[in-house]
């Protein structure tokens, strides 16, 4: 059971290798682009037939090892060394282009997180105290608008109705703000700027935790603990909130990397419909310029990202829930 | 009231079929019907109508929105106001919902884009549905013992692998298929032999652990970032609709297949599967009777969720204008025109509407049909992360 449990939580790192042999391969292409070290075979071996045109020959293949002259292996080489290589809109490290927008991504997916896991743990606990249908399936109803709502379209309305002239001119249209001579104003002045984005951002995804967090309790409540306490005459609304939520909240850690990456793909729109100088914007900027060193590095990273989240994500569960760590299951 | 409930995405449902079907009738710049000195004649969105239109009518029936999606009026570019009209050749069209930046009419796009999404979510889904159930249901069948290979068979199969990949990669997919079809004759040949001969080491049997092995592989394909990696296959491809419809289906179909296994293992594992194999009825009656059945309600409930999911990303897609090329109108691409015309209320609108209300009503029906084919379960919910 452990091990095909830390197996299973080892496989992440495999999108690192499947993500970098793409790069590998389209590093193939670009580098084919500007005519250098193109005719350098891809891997470690090279399949080739044995004679082109020959009718019974062809179907052989002649197997050649390339030792370590590949683009695989020196692409290889380059990333440990921490060379990205250059991008082609900027002419200059990735890593310098990279580093700003990562910041401000990285910043943005937390506070909406923090955000969207409060308001989903709240819809739960009210879904699983509720007793009349009408409040529950209000709840549900709403979970399914907020599920089917394109987080981009609600970004174009917000920005339609609440920051053009046409309509109300509430809110900056865009920008990240904050400069200004005080600390604490330029504070109120980027919480003013991020308001309608992380809206955007932290809505969509409470139905998927909504549901899941939901699902816990109601399997977390029907063990005997809850039972235990409740014979001790513990109110339901205190076992809910002090026994039942924390243990159903556990399995959480188990989605969080997989929500990384998809706060990071949602920003995508989000970023470039509000001007955000975000990693996601600076992925479609670099794909409408075909900036294809940039495209992949943003990949790798958030590939990197992912795993390290795993990483970490498993650490906690096991000291959360020690019995995983011990092998407590096992069978 | 309840009935209203379910009727309404029942409703929209139809719509939006019944839109892209007609959207040919509805929106186009032939007239329907005309007039002349000769009678009444039928003139529909296929035929040539330029061409005979030098001709005078006396009255003439026009679609309901009378232009193509593609069409370019000139004489109205740069997102000209609704009740905009152009006249040619003594007609008169009205663009009813003004026009974008080249000229196209915007309503007609959107009565457009309809077909377009239908055909993409039809085509993608059921791409998912069938190789996803069939890789899920041989997941749980064979579980890590069922399938049992000779160690022979297993290393004809890997070296047929190996060399089929080549072929196709080296020579194209004739060769590859004629080289393949002598391969497997021979080695069908070989292993009747060798079968015979050496039935000590070669011979002998061992049970593959498929389930094992395709987990694995599932869950590499989990921990990928999806939106990211349908960007890079994207970015890599050319774009065109086909190729969309194959990227979103190389990355749609992890989630289904993880619950078609689960489903289909928990059926093979009861005490149900064990006395239906001691009875010794035959794979395919269980299958048939016991396995389906049995997983039928959770598989469409879940296409009718994932085809909410497909219109979220497709419609992403074309948002960022990536993915289609650009003449295809979808109603993600004319989204992201309202960006550049504010005043334009109804550009922003609309599409997110009908994207929005498309997958509201098929969560909806995915949480009926579950709930009429499973009645024990309420308030079931496959949400997905965009």
């Amino acid at each position: 059971m452990v091990f095909s449990f830390w197996l299973a939580r080892e496989a992440p790192g495999d999108p690192f290798l499947i993500q970098y042999q793409s790069q590998e391969k389209h590093f193939g292409l670009s580098a084919k682009a500007v005519e250098s070290s193109s005719k350098q075979p891809l891997f470690f071996f090279s399949f080739e037939p044995l004679d082109e045109g020959h009718l019974v020959f062809q179907f052989f293949p002649s197997i050649s090892f390339n030792g370590t002259h590949n683009q695989f292996f020196s692409w290889t080489k380059k990333l440990f060394t921490g060379d990205l290589g250059n991008s082609f809109r900027w002419k200059s490290s990735i890593w310098k282009v990279i580093f700003p927008p990562f910041l401000v991504s990285i910043m943005l997916g937390t506070i909406s997180t923090l955000i969207m896991v409060l308001l989903a743990i709240w819809l739960a606990l009210v879904l699983s105290e509720s007793k009349s249908s009408k409040t529950t399936n209000g709840i549900w109803l709403v979970l399914d608008f907020l599920y089917s709502i394109p987080p981009y379209w609600l970004a174009i309305l917000l920005l339609i109705f609440f920051t053009s002239s046409s309509f109300l001119q509430i809110f900056p249209s865009g920008g990240l703000g904050g400069e200004k001579s005080n600390v604490i104003l330029s504070f109120l002045d980027m919480a003013y700027h991020l308001f309608l984005p992380i809206i955007c951002l932290s809505l969509p995804p409470v139905a998927y935790f909504t549901k899941i967090i939901h699902q816990n309790i109601g399997l977390e409540s029907k063990k005997v603990y809850s039972l235990n306490s409740a014979s001790r005459g513990f109110s339901a609304r205190w076992i809910l909130r002090k026994e039942v939520l924390r243990n159903s909240l556990i399995p959480l850690f188990a989605h969080i990397p997989l929500f990384l990456s998809s706060i990071l793909g949602g920003a995508l729109m989000i970023e470039k419909i509000f001007n955000l100088p975000g990693m996601g914007k600076l992925m479609v900027d670099a794909f409408s310029y075909r900036d294809y060193p940039i495209i992949f590095s943003i990949a790798l990273l958030t590939g990197l990202l992912t795993l390290t989240a795993f990483l970490v994500t498993d650490l906690l569960y096991v000291r959360f829930s020690p019995q995983i760590g011990r092998g407590f299951n096992k069978s | 009231m309840g009935r209203i409930k379910v009727q309404i995405p029942l409703v929209i449902l139809a719509l939006w079929v019944i839109l892209a079907l007609f959207a040919d009738f509805i929106a186009s710049s032939n007239p329907i019907l005309i007039r002349d000195e000769r009678g009444l004649s039928f003139v529909g969105p296929y035929s040539d109508f330029s061409k005979k239109s030098q001709q005078d009518y006396e009255t003439i029936l026009m679609p309901l929105v009378p232009f193509l999606p593609t069409e370019l009026d000139l004489s109205n570019k740069r997102f000209s106001s609704p009740g905009s009209t152009l006249t040619e050749k003594e007609i008169s069209r009205v663009h009813y919902l003004g026009t974008d930046r080249v000229g196209r009419d915007i309503l007609s796009g959107l009565i457009h884009g309809a077909r377009f999404s239908l055909f993409i979510v039809l085509a993608s889904v059921f791409i998912i549905g069938v190789f996803g159930t069939l890789i899920g249901v041989i997941m749980g069948l064979f579980g890590d013992k069922g399938l049992v290979l000779s160690r022979f068979s297993i290393i004809l199969i890997s070296i047929g692998l190996f060399l089929g990949l080549f072929w196709i990669q080296s020579l194209g997919l004739i060769k590859a298929g004629l080289g393949l079809g002598i391969m497997i004759l021979t080695f069908l040949i070989l292993s009747r032999l060798v079968s015979r001969s050496f039935p000590q080491k070669l011979g002998r049997n061992v049970s593959i652990p498929l389930d094992y092995i395709l987990s694995r592989l599932l869950e590499i394909f989990e921990t990928i970032p999806k939106l990211f990696l349908l960007l890079v296959l994207i970015s890599l491809w050319d774009p065109s609709t086909e190729r969309l419809i194959l990227a979103l289906a190389l990355t749609g179909w992890v989630t289904l297949t993880k619950m078609i296994r689960g489903k289909t293992l928990s059926i093979t594992n009861s005490q149900l599967f064990d006395s239906l194999k001691a009875l010794g009825s035959p794979w395919h009656w269980s299958l048939r009777h016991h396995v389906f059945p049995f997983i039928l309600p959770d598989l469409l409930a879940y296409l009718a969720y994932l085809a909410g999911n497909i219109i979220l990303i497709e419609s992403a897609l074309s948002f960022l204008g990536l993915g289609v090329s650009p003449d295809v109108v979808s109603w993600g691409s004319m989204l992201s025109l309202s960006i550049y015309k504010p005043d334009f209320w109804w550009l922003a609108v609309l599409p997110g509407l009908f994207i929005f209300a498309i997958v509201f009503s098929l969560v909806r029906v995915g949480d009926l049909l579950y709930s009429r084919l499973n009645p024990e379960q309420t308030n079931w919910r496959y949400y997905d992360l965009v």
